[in-house]
């Protein structure tokens, strides 16, 4: 068994107000107090290794716990943010206005992102990104991802076997904490979307 | 359409080692205790508007030290119970591993019928059903809590996000956990499963893995 934290990025300037999709935005300051926060929870967990995808925000906020535990951070590209195309760098109350939008995020199934990578592509890339980092951590290894909401999004549902479709009606919060155990590929989920601290209404 | 938390009781001297099922008097024990103030504590600030409770003592000693604090009445809810395990109830989980039908529970529940008890198929129309009910009595920005069991919620988490049945136990639920569903008309979603203290987050890890190594 694989014990596999994922953990979305803190705050940056984007978040809520527009898609970053694989602009390299940095944390801002409340991003900075989350991977504290993030670093102070989990410090004392017996963590072997951290990885991270390449965009900036996830390796700053994964920072604190790697120099807390004396870990290097490893880069998986495969853990990259969702190519969002045409669509990236946009605001929110701009991409409303794109009925191809409203389809994406009630079923991203059934559209295209303009220009950009296709979601069935996107949960197959994460799908073999964490079986592949099972397979090389197994005895009950406790390893930790840092990266994107749709990212992990994909990989949740993905492995306790959520359709596509429903993919957005799991909530994915900055420096928040889901869980899964992956045992022969199978996943069980431990907590969804768990928040430091306790901020959800 | 409201806004639903659904609350697992705390711990009893049941837990991870007999069916308690719907036996009667199946009490939280100091820990439990511990967990429900500590729960009332935490959710003590949040404007509910109902608070409903399985018909099961766990469940409803879960509820009350919320309940006071907020000076409301705890709602009785008979379709929130425990599965109606039949035969199975008051087992030990050790004579249960044997049985031939474990399997089926862990692998391939949709087919389970527990001898002389229910299905996972109606125990989950009947939750479904009973939440459904409950939301419909509210406004969608209502907030609600509902203090249930592991199966329970799993099975309602399950459904509202619209996964296969033989997929419920890939979801977790910790005692005194919170998971939450927002059902609205048009969207309904699961913004957390299984939140708990994060002081007990290091924890439950050692827990785990000593529960899967059995």
């Amino acid at each position: 068994m694989t014990k596999i934290l994922l953990i979305r990025h803190g705050d940056t300037d984007y978040v809520d107000e527009a898609l970053a999709g694989r602009i390299d935005s940095p944390l801002n300051s409340l991003g900075i107090e989350q991977s504290l926060r993030v670093s102070e929870t989990h410090k004392h967990l017996p963590i072997i290794a951290i990885y991270v995808s390449p965009l900036r925000r996830t390796q700053q906020t994964a920072e604190p716990l790697a120099q807390e535990l004396n870990l290097n951070i490893i880069i998986d590209n495969d853990l990259n943010q969702v190519d969002f195309g045409n669509w990236q760098g946009l605001s929110f109350e701009d991409l409303v206005k794109d009925p191809r939008w409203t389809t994406f995020n009630q079923n991203p199934a059934l559209t295209q992102i303009p220009g950009g990578e296709n979601c069935q592509m996107v949960r197959e890339r994460v799908t073999q990104a964490i079986l592949h980092l099972s397979r090389q951590h197994t005895d009950n290894a406790l390893i930790a991802c840092f990266s994107h909401g749709s990212i992990i999004r994909h990989i949740v549902s993905s492995f306790i076997g959520l359709p596509l479709e429903n993919l957005n009606q799991l909530r994915i919060a900055p420096a928040s904490i889901s869980t899964v155990y992956i045992t022969s590929g199978k996943g069980k989920l431990l907590h969804l979307n768990q928040e430091l601290p306790v901020n959800w209404l | 359409m409201a806004i639903i938390l659904l609350i697992r009781h705390g711990e009893n001297d049941w837990v991870g080692k007999r069916l308690a099922g719907r036996m009667p008097n199946v009490h939280l024990n100091k820990k439990g205790q511990d967990q429900a103030s500590q729960l009332a504590e935490i959710l003590k600030t949040l404007p509910f508007k109902a608070i409903y409770s399985s018909p099961l003592e766990r469940a409803i000693e879960t509820a009350q030290p919320l309940a006071q604090l907020k000076e409301m009445e705890i709602s009785i809810c008979a379709n929130l119970s425990e599965i109606n395990f039949g035969d199975w109830q008051g087992k030990t989980i050790k004579q249960l591993q044997r049985l031939k039908l474990w399997k089926t529970v862990q692998n391939n529940p949709s087919q389970m019928q527990f001898p002389n008890g229910e299905s996972f198929v109606n125990a989950q129309i009947r939750l479904v059903e009973c939440i459904t009910q409950i939301s419909e009595k509210h406004e969608p920005t209502d907030l609600i809590a509902c203090f249930s069991h592991s199966d329970s919620i799993r099975l309602l988490v399950t459904n509202f996000l619209n996964m296969p049945l033989d997929s419920f136990q890939r979801i977790n639920i910790n005692t005194a956990s919170i998971s939450s569903l927002t059902l609205l008309k048009d969207h309904i979603s699961v913004p957390f499963i299984n939140l708990i203290d994060i002081r007990q987050f290091v924890t439950q890890f050692t827990e785990v893995e000593k529960k899967t190594s059995k």
